[in-house]
């Protein structure tokens, strides 16, 4: 039971990954109008956020994307951090896949009802979550906030979908 | 020990209702080029959806109409809104009436409860079959609609705006 309903984050990617694939990868350095950012900094932003979200937070681990993505990619951050060793949108792609693995994996082991070590509270007056189910529903919405601004960017662009 | 892990939903919820309350009334009803909603839809889909997700499916009364369904559900659009369809203002207090509701619900929630009517997706692999995984789907649904708000909402007033550096 416990397996099954933290599955979530797992059926978000399996229906994220088709839809990145039907992205023309020429669109993905591109900034709409208006906008700061481009679909390979949001797909870069998502994997460091889940995995810092779930491998760190939630399972106490080290996450096992570089250390050097926190700098292209963390909050704050945009294509304007992007240099010469920054993943392109096929190394991203690739990323996502991997590092959907090592969830999967960590998902499998976590117990939802456990005490974080530390109640995720990024600022301030701004608690989180204090269970390892809290930073697992955050983790969700964060992963649809970003799937769900991919998808416009990509019709903005005027691509399909 | 019920409703303490839900604890990310009310803040999701916020996080939603921040959103709307920031947006322009003005642009609610608009279109961007190359996308098919509004964000008027967005925030009663969202809306309807997460009712649906928290309540329809454990057979518990919604405070949505049923019509709902029929301008929000899954599938519809702004080309199927009515005279009736909810403007801005009945949307945002809607949120505050359904927000409440929710908050009380996960006060007492059991999060291993079988849900009556199980959700289930074999084209996505989808089985959400207890009370939990339909607050975490919602979660994540949530969070869907909320980034595509703030990026209609950032394209639809950017010649308003100075761009940021």
């Amino acid at each position: 039971m416990v397996d099954r309903d933290l599955q979530g984050l797992l059926v978000a990617r399996r229906v994220l990954a088709p839809a990145l694939d039907a992205i023309d990868p020429a669109l993905a350095n591109r900034t709409p109008a208006g906008f700061r950012n481009n679909l390979r900094w949001q797909l870069g932003h998502l994997i460091t956020v889940a995995e810092t979200l779930l491998l760190g937070v939630a399972a106490g681990r080290r996450p096992a994307v570089p250390e050097a993505y926190r700098g292209w990619f963390a909050n704050d951050t945009s294509p304007a951090d992007f240099d010469a060793g920054t993943p392109d949108w096929p190394a991203l792609r690739h990323e996502l896949d991997a590092s959907t693995e090592r969830l999967a994996e960590v998902l499998r082991e976590l117990d939802p009802a456990a005490d974080l070590a530390q109640p995720l509270a990024p600022r301030p007056g701004l608690l989180l979550a204090t269970t390892v189910a809290g930073v697992v529903g955050y983790a969700l919405w964060h992963e649809g906030h970003h799937g769900g601004r991919m998808a416009c960017y990509h019709r903005l662009l005027g691509g399909n979908g | 020990m019920p409703g303490r892990d839900e604890h990310h939903f009310p803040m999701i919820r916020r996080m939603l209702q921040l959103e709307a309350e920031e947006v322009d009334p003005a642009v609610v009803d608009l279109v961007p080029a190359g996308c098919r909603n509004s964000i008027r839809w967005h925030l009663g889909h969202a809306l309807w959806s997460s009712e649906w997700l928290l309540l329809t499916l454990s057979n518990l009364p919604t405070t949505y109409p049923s019509k709902w369904q029929f301008w929000f559900g899954p599938g519809t659009s702004p080309a199927d809104f009515a005279a009736a369809t909810p403007d801005w203002p009945a949307l945002l207090a809607a949120l505050r009436v359904s927000t409440e509701r929710l908050d009380q619900y996960l006060l007492t929630f059991d999060p291993e409860a079988e849900l009556i009517h199980p959700m289930i997706s074999e084209e996505h692999r989808i089985d959400v079959h207890t009370a939990f995984a339909a607050a975490i789907f919602a979660a994540g649904h949530e969070g869907c609609h909320y980034g595509q708000i703030a990026a209609y909402h950032r394209i639809l007033t950017a010649s308003h705006e100075p761009r940021r550096p």
